[in-house]
């Protein structure tokens, strides 16, 4: 299987999406959206920019992550991560967004994180505080997406913090 | 990154082409975009275009043709794989699914392409099919009980060689 294949598979289950900021995804949309990433260089403002998630040792693909630099200042990112179905609630999410931060805040030299979570996504949020995220907002009712309000948790970590 | 998970870019199969390989991806991306001007931009100056309707096109009337096979074939679907390529050579395969307008029957043609390359550019391209296939599924009976013959081929070329010709002058 493709790396299409695999992200089709698990952005087209609406168990997967269902607290995540997109719907599920047509075989099509998957290739156009993989397609849209191939040119994207991290470093630009405002701009989300999608990678992949695999295993070392097979390079299949089980999963994404996504980080964008806040427009006035690239000093401060925003991240998300979404895991297939099939690989959940086996430790790849901390491993990925342990590296992930390592790399914001060592390599890129970012001064703070934030991740925006759905308020029901108790696993997330567990997922985050385990991490030393620290809880800053609680958004009650502030989307409409898929059908109904939906609240959101904004979760952040300063360098300093995972520096711990 | 971690023991056993790395983050790393989207794999879309591409990263091992050569040159060649992706510019015949990209004439039949394009194709299947309809975007014609796409697959033109894929053909030299001096390029040759074969097959069993159409022979010793010209760049200007290989051009023209695909311009004029996408505008007209409002329900053409095209699929396909086996991309390979040297620097010199190349050859894919290729379906194409539409309806014959002439006869409203529809159509699925399974072509295998054969090119060859200069800077970059292809110089010739040869699409080999099965003419009595084709003809049996686009002329329906006529194509079943003529589409072997010598003289349905020939009429099937002139026209199919007017038609290019006056959409050629058409959109001069």
């Amino acid at each position: 299987m493709t790396d299409l294949d695999h992200f089709h598979q698990y952005r087209s289950n609406p168990e997967v999406t269902k607290y995540q900021g997109f719907d599920v995804m047509t075989k099509e949309a998957c290739a156009c959206f993989i397609q849209s990433q191939q040119d994207k260089i991290f470093g630009k403002a405002g701009q989300w920019i999608q990678y992949a998630i695999a295993f070392k040792e097979t390079n299949q693909l089980i999963g994404d992550c996504a980080i964008k630099l806040d427009q006035s200042d690239i000093r401060l990112a925003e991240i998300g991560i979404t895991i297939s179905d099939f690989h959940q609630k086996n430790g790849y999410a901390k491993e990925v967004m342990s590296g992930l931060l390592n790399w914001l805040f060592e390599t890129q030299h970012i001064y703070r994180v934030t991740e925006i979570v759905d308020a029901e996504n108790i696993a997330s949020i567990n997922l985050l505080k385990s991490l030393n995220f620290r809880q800053e907002g609680h958004f009650v009712e502030n989307i409409f997406f898929k059908g109904k309000w939906g609240s959101e948790f904004q979760f952040a970590i300063l360098k300093r913090e995972w520096n711990i | 990154m971690g023991q056993r998970i790395s983050i790393c870019h989207f794999k879309t199969g591409m990263e091992h082409m050569n040159t060649n390989q992706l510019l015949i991806q990209k004439f039949y991306t394009c194709f299947q975009n309809k975007d014609y001007k796409g697959m033109q931009d894929c053909y030299a100056d001096n390029a040759v275009f074969n097959d069993s309707v159409f022979k010793n096109l010209n760049s200007s009337q290989v051009k023209a043709m695909w311009e004029m096979l996408i505008k007209s074939g409002k329900d053409l679907r095209v699929e396909f794989k086996d991309i390979n390529a040297t620097e010199t050579n190349g050859t894919a395969h290729w379906d194409a699914y539409y309806t014959f307008s002439r006869t409203g029957n529809k159509v699925i043609n399974r072509i295998n392409a054969t090119f060859t390359f200069e800077n970059g550019k292809i110089v010739t391209h040869t699409d080999h099919f099965d003419f009595y296939s084709w003809a049996k599924q686009s002329l329906g009976l006529t194509g079943l009980l003529l589409g072997w013959t010598k003289f349905m081929k020939n009429k099937v070329q002139q026209t199919a060689m007017q038609n290019l010709n006056v959409f050629m002058k058409i959109t001069k």
